[in-house]
């Protein structure tokens, strides 16, 4: 098989080999040529792959059983249903993860945790990606967002007047306000 | 009168199966195989109650067992019920397919066990992140497991190793063979004979298998990899510039990895389970 012309990740072609009908060596022969610079970490996904795997599964023990009912909680769909504010518990490495995960400037991340945004005018695909990045469900992230608006003490502690509760603005105009171009833009507005 | 509900009536043709969304690395999207494709098709249109209690089968011995790959479609397929009973039934299920399926540390070797119980735990959080992700949207990376569930949770566990590894180069943890001079620091003696790890005859074996992967274990990443390519029928070194060696692939020379390899087996030869005689 002739080389490919792109690179594509180590991830892609690991997933990919993982889940190969037949893993064996004329397999692996045929992705160390593919993949020449993936030689090690794919021999060490076929060494994983070659472990023995007993025929009879075991039954479970009372401790996976217990971790079981743990992550169950922890899932979005089996924790108690209670609005909580997603974004101000995070913490400041939290916050720039997320805000890279979503691909769009601070200061809009920023304006989601204060709640000055319309919700309604936030694209779907993005509110899903942004509860992906949350851990979250969309509904649980839309329930929060619609809280009662945060406080904004960090940007406001100098102004001589008390601040004022700004009227919530479009998804669209926070991205201009935040400087972005218009492809840029498109490309966070996009639902499909 | 009250209306009470009922189990919708079994279609009468070929029902839609919601195809998969992850892409292949050289274009079309990836497809489930046809055996689960056949499988989802039969159990489809089972009232709800009988398939989330066929789901509920853990051993797969048992026929009316149904293959993980299908019971991780269901789970996917009813997310979108608000808080049904169903779903949490059958997530739980899938959590137990995943735990049976990442190896379990034998009793005796405390310090083993303790990496491979921290191990299975790792892996099982990456998995239920994976979840929780396709709940709030969708996980491209949870069609691999509808395609091939054990290779995909082989490869998580894999994920969980290489956090482990990087943790140990951080903590210089020390590593048997000195990678210069490749003189073992101890432990095992260079092989001698003609010892052959995976000898057809003694490979049927179960216990002998499973001891096989403890010994591989032990060994260092060249080592293991080596090991590995042997047992894959890759040829260490050739004449023929266009065959694929190990020398080749790991960029070491012959002699490199024919010393690595002798190393290898000697220590699994002299590998002993905790409490075993030599």
């Amino acid at each position: 098989m002739s080389a490919p012309e792109s690179h594509p990740p180590l991830e892609d072609v690991l997933d990919a080999y993982a889940v190969e009908e037949d893993t064996g060596g004329s397999t692996l022969q045929r992705y160390l040529r593919d993949y020449p610079e993936y030689a090690e970490e794919l021999v060490d996904l076929s060494c994983e792959l070659s472990r023995f795997s007993a025929r009879r599964s075991e039954p479970l023990s009372a401790d996976d059983h217990a971790l079981i009912d743990e992550a169950w909680k922890r899932h979005p769909a089996g924790a108690p249903q209670t609005t909580d504010d997603l974004l101000g518990a995070l913490t400041i490495d939290e916050l720039r993860s997320l805000k890279e995960r979503l691909g769009v400037p601070r200061l809009v991340v920023t304006a989601f945790r204060e709640r000055r945004i319309q919700i309604a005018t936030v694209p779907r695909r993005f509110l899903e990606r942004f509860a992906a990045a949350l851990g979250s469900s969309t509904e649980k992230l839309i329930a929060s967002l619609k809280l009662p608006p945060a406080p904004t003490f960090a940007r406001s502690y100098k102004a001589d007047t008390k601040p004022a509760a700004d009227s919530p603005i479009t998804f669209e105009q926070q991205l201009i306000d935040a400087g972005l171009s218009a492809e840029e833009r498109a490309a966070l507005m996009a639902n499909d | 009168m009250t209306r009470v509900p009922t189990e919708p009536s079994p279609p009468s043709g070929p029902v839609s199966i919601a195809p998969l969304r992850k892409t292949r690395i050289k274009g079309p999207l990836y497809t489930r195989p046809a055996e689960i494709e056949a499988k989802l098709q039969e159990l489809v249109g089972l009232p709800r109650e009988d398939l989330v209690r066929r789901c509920e089968v853990m051993d797969e011995e048992d026929p009316s067992y149904v293959h993980s790959e299908c019971v991780l479609h269901f789970v996917r397929a009813c997310r979108g019920e608000n808080r049904s009973s169903y779903f949490e039934r059958l997530y739980k299920v899938i959590s137990g397919r995943v735990r049976q399926r990442l190896p379990k540390p034998e009793t005796g070797a405390e310090t083993q066990s303790l990496v491979l119980e921290n191990l299975r735990d790792d892996a099982f959080g990456r998995f239920t992140k994976l979840m929780a992700e396709d709940y709030a949207g969708y996980s491209e990376k949870l069609d691999y497991y509808e395609i091939r569930f054990n290779g995909a949770v082989k490869k998580l566990r894999l994920d969980s190793c290489k956090k482990g590894w990087r943790e140990a180069k951080k903590r210089g943890a020390p590593l048997e063979i000195d990678p210069e001079s490749g003189e073992f620091s101890g432990k095992a003696e260079k092989a001698g004979g003609s010892f052959d790890p995976f000898d057809p005859e003694k490979f049927r074996l179960e216990d002998f298998r499973s001891r096989l992967d403890a010994a591989i274990d032990v060994l260092t990443p060249d080592q293991r990899r080596i090991v590995e390519m042997i047992r894959q029928k890759i040829p260490i070194d050739s004449q023929d510039p266009n065959t694929l060696t190990i020398a080749k692939a790991l960029g070491k020379s012959e002699k490199t990895i024919r010393t690595y390899r002798d190393q290898a087996y000697a220590a699994i030869r002299a590998f002993r389970r905790p409490g075993e005689a030599p």
